[in-house]
């Protein structure tokens, strides 16, 4: 369409009117120097609206954000008909009937409103920026509180809730997971109520005890005490949510709170010393040692005693009659297979890994050269290291049918030769051991000696061989028992009213000297035992050959130490005692001896 | 006149640095039988002085508001405010004892970090933007400059009536399409956006040199002296339009840095505070 | 024929209209004349609707017209209501323009030509003078005024301003903005208009926004009842004719003083200084007999005041000898003295005690003593400390005062003043004064003793002898009595310059020393080619001795940095003073030396010279503590302003961006506290005062808004502000942005009137200037004079 655009400019106090002529289908209105109509106005943008001819009319269509005023109205796009006025930004433009063959007349009429100062037709300062700190901080604030939060803590209040957090991408209170748990206890997963059960309340050791219902409390119930408190708690030592291997630092600290002043176990009313450091405050050794209990001089049981190693007067009751010095002579001691040199490790074999010595017994350690022999004529022939009565019947037996034996002439058919054949043929044998062998012979015995027996009896013999038998077997008796075999190792005493008036006392070895501490002899091979154990000095079984302290002290420090193995409480000494099972037992009770009931420690 | 950072010689410096390194000393003495981390004594003890720390801190919000308030200055205020904030780093990072994970401690932890190093620039842009935009600006001020480019687009306008029409179209477009400032981005670049038409054609018109670069060919072109006097005149104008408009644009963008870092501690502190006490909370109610 | 009357009343002012209306009352002949065509010309020029103050409150009105605080409105309504009641004579548009003839039998010819003949004259013309008229044909015409009260009463108006003054700028501009705009001028340029309001008119021309016509003149108005425009203003330009219809005529031309048609009517003033005020007797009598000055010509700028003495002289002149309307005030005042004498002896007594006001005239002592307060001090009590910053002046009435200066003190006795050193110079207090013995002293305002200065050669003279007597004493002879110093104090001359005027230049022979009186100066010294200021002196010290005492030549320019006095002593009386004290040589050389040192600490520094230079473009040569910003660490966060505000109803009393920068150095708007303030020049309820050790200068709440003080103001630190509401809880705002943010409070609803406010230094908030507290970076501070060395040399 072709326009006729007719600028009215100001000029005084009339106006003067320019005109251009536009042929074009739509015409460019805007501050733009490429606009049909140019509003030099920077409240106009610049291209602000399009005007394009509609049915007997133009139709003014606004650029996106932008709009007119048209009646008085803002609108976005209006249809003008002639003598129409729009306004934009005080510009105003009306729509004109045609002359000189256009289509239309428009005319603009600039407004001369006073041109806003530059910095403000500009966005120049921050604040045209629009940035609300206020805002920023509340959305920040809530968000972080929603998430990390509301949401967790409403999964808190209501459990079932947080399975459904838990399964969902929402946060859950994992968020509130201070660090990661330790191997053991990755199991429990996600779910901390399983040791956290009340809000606001410290986990309490119920809930490690669930799982760990075994473990044994440092002191007996008995002992707790409020100063025991902090130890009463398993959180109080094991921390978890360090992303650690382990639950505890073993740090002599945890200890020392405590045992920095001494301590009283009420149970079997030991006092403790007091210990800070192994090196520089630690009680000296006590040993934990049997003590016959003697009822007119028989010992009938035994009882635990802690004896410091330092007194002088420490000794062991065993009632075993030893000598290390005797048997470690290095000039060799006689054998049975003639001389020999005894190592400590001949009779003492570590066991569970040198935690403690396999037992000593006869059998194994003793008799290879200690052989129970009682006829000079017959050195062969043993007792068993066995009861006194066992021995005397043994004895008895021997005698009476070596007399037959004698006397009769030798008869092979005859039964009793038999028999006696049964006892010349009978090779040396472990007495007291071999029960079936012995129990067929018996079997033996008794059908045919018996018969024999009665065919003596009609014969004169009879009487002479029981004496005979009678008195050897007693002057035999009373040679071993009290002169020779048993008097040597075993404390004897002597009853004449008894039908067998021998004793020998129960004996008890002491196997674990330390309960308290966890002393190993392993890692310790590189030493000698002598470096320990003065055995080659020691000439009687009372000795302790257990080192003190001091002992321990040339190699081992405290955990500060510069120059020795540091070594820190728990290295001997166990907390919860979970080792605390049979080989803390304090002896190796003797099978035979039947009056003594096992002992095992007092813990 | 002393200016924050040496406010009283660096008093709170010094108070800062000694309770960093005390703290210091004990972490490294202490043994909790323990992994070192927030749980022992003295990790409650330098949380708790921490949490107080960022509270008091977010306090200088209020302070520097309060203007009744005889309570020392604002500048020695800012003063603690910056010093104490940097040992509150040492403090915190104690306080963790150097566990970190996916949860929301490390999360406060973080956020602390944030606040405080947008505060380091922010100390740095208060101590050396001023002098930067001073030196700058020149002697006069901003205001000035913004006076004087008004005062060179009236001149312009009057010179420019008397030239051909798409000459005249080009610099009223020129004048009309400089652009300025703007949205965030545009005000810290101080990249100059304007344009210019020419025979319907948008071309760029960085620091005016199209303009010129116009005008100058068309002054070659020219042959009477009037309107080469006239074409000179316009060229020495944008010269100085374009010198105004670069300081103004350096202006403009220090002015935007000297107050935009505020707009993430701020906001960044407040999410802090959140983060915190979800922290103590949830310590406590996992106990 | 001539009209004849027993009184003639000059001017519808206050004054004018109470006389007339009590001369009414009395159905005494009367009449009324008017220049302007309303009533209260001057009130008619305040602003619309604005609040006018019935001060001094405790006086009590005496007249037929009603008056009390109220619009500006409603009182020219009553006033005029008055008029009709008492059936007062007032005759409008009758300028006087010449009074010849005497008591009892003048002649007042009008500018219409009219002559009134009447027994009596009372002339209330005040002090404005009336606005010049165009002076052309039918410059009566309603839409032609004098004023513009309220820009936004007119909208799309066709208006001619008529003036190239600012006052014409001013309208032109603000009435552009709806209005279609020309503007008069005489001659081709904008001459007489200040810097600013040039390019205002020059932008506003550029723009089109107003039509500008030069070397016009108005030629004639023309009314058109008939068409849409009320008149057609009729111009003559150098091309000719052009007629303008217009809505509205402004002519800006600005005032006749009225004095030069007061001395034409042969009334006397004492000296030439433009603030002077005729000699007046008691019953307000000019030196004319049978003509009456009331009013703010005769000195009492109150309207209260004049409707009074409107009153009063009629009585006066029916020879009523009533007390004036102050007596009971005198009375209260002079009640607790010692002696049993009514008001009238009492201050007569006083004026025979006391030399100084022995010259007064009653009436101008009376007035001096309405302001005045009589002290009974016990003795040892201390009158004021030295360094205060008080100002104002001190007669011995009784007994005797103790002057401490350093370790002497000198007694003075009855008939004696003193405080005048501060009063002059207004500088802090150069010792302290103890009372004596039975002692009773007159402690008057500064702004009195000003007036009375300027008004009263006498005071002048005997204050200006002891000050410079007493000057040399504390100077340079404070072991001699005053007495034997007379030879060198009458040969010692008071000097003026003029902002920027050299005292003495680089290089000259010296002469002669400078006390300076009053003002400041700055020492500056070439530098290649350039001088380079290299210190600031300020009042009540001493300047070009070094040249004495060296009998050289100078060794450096000395420039006054604002309007100085200062004493000027010979090398001859120098000298001879030298030899009267044996010391002095000494100590001044110890003050040449310092002054040395000081000097030095500039010589490198060309920068922070051309920056004290700029500093005291600034005019703060006259400052005595001024807001300076350190433009290299301030982070601009306005957190000063914001502070003002906050610390003061939510009007910021400095405005940051606004003023000057050099350097690093940022001058803010913001009062500097100026030693002799020109806001306090003229204040008619006296609300200006200088505050006590801190010599900040604030306005308290007497204020009436008339903002004078604004107009005053050089430095434009001076707002009109209406009074806002208390700031709303700041938690709210802080967290929920409820309410208004610290220091932008609501403006109180209710018709409240704008008052000045300007910065009071923090004087009632503890921990002191909030805006300097309140900065982060310590860029902003407030420094004295004495100190800018510290801020320029960084």
């Amino acid at each position: 369409m072709k326009l006729l655009i007719r600028y009215l400019k100001k000029q005084g106090q009339s106006y003067a009117s320019e005109e251009v002529l536009v042929e074009s289908e739509t015409l460019r209105i805007g501050r733009g120097t490429n606009q049909h109509i140019l509003l030099p106005d920077p409240r106009v943008s610049l291209e602000h609206a399009i005007l394009t001819s509609h049915t007997d009319g133009c139709k003014i269509t606004t650029a996106s954000g932008k709009d007119v005023l048209f009646n008085r109205v803002m609108v976005k796009n209006c249809v003008l008909t002639i003598g129409d006025v729009i306004e934009i930004s005080g510009h105003k433009i009306t729509l004109l009937a045609g002359e000189q063959g256009c289509d239309f007349v428009v005319q603009v009429k600039l407004s001369t409103a006073k041109q806003e100062p530059l910095q403000n037709r500009y966005r120049v300062k921050f604040t045209d920026l629009n940035l609300y700190k206020r805002t920023w901080s509340w959305l920040l604030f809530l968000l972080v509180l929603l998430a990390c939060l509301v949401l967790p803590l409403s999964g808190v209040l209501a459990p079932t809730w947080m399975e459904t957090l838990r399964a969902s991408s929402l946060p859950d209170d994992k968020l509130w997971l201070s660090g990661e748990l330790i191997k053991p206890h990755q199991f429990i997963g996600d779910d901390c109520s399983q040791c956290h059960k009340k809000a606001f309340e410290p986990t309490t050791n119920q809930a490690c005890l669930t799982c760990h219902s075994a473990i044994k409390q440092h002191v007996a119930e008995m002992n707790i005490t409020s100063d025991f408190s902090p130890l009463s708690q398993c959180s109080s030592c094991h921390k978890e949510h360090n992303s650690r291997e382990t639950l505890s630092e073993y740090s002599q600290q945890v200890c020392v709170t405590c045992h920095e002043k001494s301590s009283l176990d009420k149970v079997n009313n030991i006092e403790y010393g007091s210990a800070t450091d192994f090196e520089r405050h630690h009680p000296s050794f006590s040993v934990s040692m049997l003590k016959p209990v003697l009822e007119n001089m028989l010992t009938t049981g035994w009882h635990t005693q802690r004896l410091l190693l330092k007194n002088a007067d420490t000794a062991e009751q065993s009632n075993l009659e030893f000598s290390h010095q005797l048997h470690m002579d290095p000039k060799g001691i006689m054998s049975a297979t003639g001389e020999v040199q005894l190592a400590c490790t001949d009779c003492h074999e570590p066991a569970l890994n040198g935690l403690e010595m396999k037992p000593i017994t006869m059998e194994e350690n003793c008799q290879s050269c200690h052989q129970l022999t009682f006829d000079t004529d017959d050195p062969k022939r043993v007792v068993p290291h066995g009861s006194p009565a066992e021995v005397v019947m043994m004895m008895r037996e021997y005698y009476a049918f070596r007399f037959i034996y004698q006397n009769l002439n030798i008869d092979v058919e005859n039964p009793i030769v038999k028999a006696g054949e049964l006892y010349s043929v009978r090779k040396v044998r472990r007495p007291g051991r071999d029960e079936r062998l012995r129990k067929n012979f018996e079997q033996s015995l008794n059908s045919q000696t018996v018969a024999a027996i009665e065919k003596l009896t009609k014969q004169t013999v009879r009487t002479q061989a029981l004496v005979w038998a009678e008195s050897r077997a007693n002057q035999a008796a009373n040679d071993i028992f009290e002169r020779q075999a048993c008097a040597v190792c075993h404390v004897m005493t002597k009853n004449e009213e008894d039908e067998i008036p021998w004793q020998i006392e129960p004996v008890a070895l002491t196997k674990k000297w330390l309960p308290k501490a966890d002393f190993t002899h392993e890692g310790h091979e590189t030493m000698v035992c002598l470096d320990c154990h003065q055995a080659d000095k020691s000439d009687l079984s009372s000795d302790v050959l257990i080192p003190d302290i001091e002992n321990c002290q040339q190699c081992h420090g405290g955990l500060e130490s510069k120059n020795l193995i540091p070594n820190t409480c728990i290295d001997c000494h166990d907390f919860h005692q979970a080792k605390d099972h049979i080989f803390r037992q304090l002896t190796h009770a003797h099978p035979r001896i039947k009056s003594l009931e096992l002992i095992s420690n007092a813990h | 006149m002393e200016q924050f950072l040496t406010y009283a010689s660096g008093r709170y410096l010094k108070i800062s640095l000694l309770l960093t390194v005390i703290v210091s000393i004990i972490y490294v003495m202490h043994e909790p039988g323990q992994p070192k981390n927030g749980g022992t004594w003295f990790g409650y003890t330098i949380g708790t002085i921490s949490a107080l720390l960022i509270v008091w801190l977010m306090y200088f919000g209020r302070r520097k508001r309060a203007y009744y308030s005889t309570l020392g200055t604002v500048k020695g205020w800012l003063s603690a405010h910056v010093y104490l904030g940097s040992g509150l780093l040492v403090l915190a990072t104690l306080h963790t004892g150097f566990q970190f994970g996916l949860n929301v401690h490390t999360l406060a932890y973080a956020l602390m970090c944030i606040a405080i190093f947008s505060g380091f620039y922010g100390a740095w842009a208060y101590v050396y933007l001023p002098i930067k935009k001073r030196a700058n600006l020149k002697t006069i001020s901003a205001e000035e400059y913004y006076l004087s480019i008004e005062d060179v687009d009236r001149q312009i306008i009057k010179l420019s009536k008397e030239l051909p029409a798409p000459l005249k179209l080009m610099i009223n477009s020129a004048i009309e399409r400089t652009e300025i400032g703007g949205d965030l981005f545009d005000q810290l670049s101080i990249e100059d956006k304007s344009c210019l038409l020419f025979n319907g054609e948008l071309y760029a018109n960085e620091d005016q040199s199209g303009c010129i670069h116009l005008l100058v060919e068309e002054l070659a072109k020219v042959t009477d002296q009037q309107s080469a006097i006239q074409l000179k005149q316009l060229i020495d104008l944008f010269g100085r339009r374009k010198k105004s408009l670069k300081t103004l644009r350096y202006h403009i963008k220090t002015n935007a840095l000297l107050k935009l870092w505020l707009y993430i501690h701020v906001p960044v502190s407040f999410a802090l505070l959140a983060a915190l006490i979800v922290h103590i909370l949830s310590v406590f109610i996992y106990w | 024929m001539t009209k004849q009357y027993k009184v003639v009343v000059i001017g519808a002012g206050p004054g004018g209209i109470s006389a007339a209306a009590h001369a009414a009352e009395l159905n005494i002949s009367h009449v009324l004349l008017e220049a302007s065509a309303k009533i209260a010309n001057t009130i008619q020029k305040y602003q619309k609707g604005k609040h006018v103050m019935a001060e001094p409150s405790i006086l009590p009105l005496r007249s037929p017209i009603a008056f009390e605080a109220g619009k500006r409105e409603a009182i020219l309504d009553e006033w005029q209501q008055g008029l009709l009641d008492n059936k007062v004579n007032i005759q409008y548009n009758a300028a006087v323009v010449n009074i010849d003839g005497e008591k009892g039998d003048f002649k007042i010819t009008l500018a219409n030509g009219d002559v009134i003949q009447a027994e009596f004259i009372i002339l209330g013309i005040g002090v404005q003078g009336n606005p010049r008229k165009l002076g052309v044909a039918g410059d009566d015409a309603k839409f032609v005024q004098y004023t513009l009260d309220n820009p936004d009463d007119h909208k799309n108006e066709t208006i001619v301003v008529v003036g190239a003054g600012d006052a014409a700028i001013e309208n032109a501009v603000v009435l552009a903005n709806n209005n279609k705009v020309f503007i008069v001028n005489r001659r081709d340029e904008f001459a007489r208009a200040k810097e600013g309001n040039l390019n205002l008119i020059t932008a506003a021309i550029d723009n089109g926004e107003v039509e500008c016509c030069y070397n016009t003149n108005p030629h004639r108005i023309e009314l058109t009842p008939k068409r849409d425009k009320p008149g057609i203003f009729v111009l003559k330009t150098a091309s000719g004719e052009i007629q303008v219809p217009v809505d509205r005529i402004i002519a800006r031309l600005g005032a006749i003083p009225p004095r030069a048609l007061v001395e034409s009517f042969g009334i006397e003033f004492p000296n030439s200084d433009p603030n002077s005020i005729p000699v007046l007797s008691a019953k307000y009598e000019s030196n004319v007999p049978g003509i009456y000055v009331i009013g703010a010509l005769g000195g009492y700028p109150l309207i209260k005041q004049a409707m009074n003495q409107g009153y009063e002289v009629v009585e006066y002149i029916l020879g009523n000898d009533i007390n004036p309307a102050d007596h009971p005030l005198l009375e209260s005042k002079l009640e607790h003295l010692p002696f049993d004498l009514d008001v009238d002896q009492t201050l007569a007594m006083m004026q025979t005690k006391i030399p100084v006001f022995t010259p007064l005239s009653a009436l101008t002592f009376r007035e001096v003593m309405l302001d005045s307060q009589v002290h009974v001090f016990e003795p040892n009590v201390e009158i004021f400390k030295k360094n205060d910053y008080t100002n104002s002046f001190y007669t011995i009435l009784a007994g005797d005062v103790n002057i401490v200066i350093g370790d002497r003190v000198i007694k003075s006795t009855q008939g004696n003043f003193f405080g005048e050193m501060s009063l002059i110079s207004g500088r802090r207090r150069s010792a302290t004064v103890m009372s004596g013995d039975s002692c009773i002293v007159i402690e008057t305002p500064r702004r009195t003793m000003i007036k009375l200065i300027t008004s009263v050669d006498a005071v002048k003279r005997v204050l200006d002898e002891t000050f410079i007597a007493r000057t040399i004493q504390a100077k340079f002879a404070p072991k001699i009595p005053i007495e034997q110093l007379q030879p060198i104090v009458s040969k010692a001359q008071l000097n003026q310059y003029r902002a920027n005027e050299v005292l003495f230049s680089e290089g000259d022979e010296a002469n002669c020393l400078h006390v300076i009186r009053s003002g400041s100066v700055t020492v500056s010294k070439k530098v290649g080619d350039k001088n380079i200021p290299m210190s600031y002196v300020a009042a009540n010290n001493v300047v070009g001795e070094m040249g004495l005492l060296g009998n050289t030549v100078r060794s450096a320019t000395i420039t006054a940095t604002v309007k100085t006095e200062t004493i000027s002593l010979d090398s001859d009386s120098f000298n001879d003073l030298l030899a009267k004290s044996p010391t002095l040589r000494e100590t001044m050389e110890l003050e040449v030396k310092q002054r040395h040192l000081e000097n030095t600490k500039l010589e490198l520094e060309s920068e922070s010279g051309d920056i004290l230079s700029f500093l005291m473009q600034q005019g703060l040569g006259e400052a005595t503590d001024v807001l300076l910003i350190n433009e290299d660490t301030c982070i601009g966060c306005d957190n000063c302003e914001t502070a003002c505000a906050a610390t003061h109803g939510g009007t910021s009393r400095l405005n940051r961006k606004a003023g000057p920068t050099f350097a690093h150095v940022h001058v803010p708007t913001s009062c500097r506290h100026c030693e002799d303030p020109s806001c306090m020049k003229d204040c008619p309820p006296d609300a200006i005062h200088r505050g006590g050790l801190g010599g900040e200068v604030f306005i308290d709440d007497s204020c009436i808004g008339c903002g004078n003080c604004e107009r005053n103001c050089p430095y434009g630190v001076i707002q009109m502000e209406y009074p806002k509401e208390k700031n709303s809880n700041f938690w709210n705002w802080m967290f929920f942005d409820a309410g208004e943010k610290p220091g932008e409070n609501k403006v109180k609803d209710g018709d409240n009137i704008k008052k000045a406010v300007k910065c009071d230094m923090c004087k009632d908030i503890d921990g002191g200037a909030a805006c300097v507290r309140a900065c982060p970076t310590g860029a902003a501070n407030r420094v004295s004079p004495e100190n800018f060395i510290n801020v320029v040399n960084l």
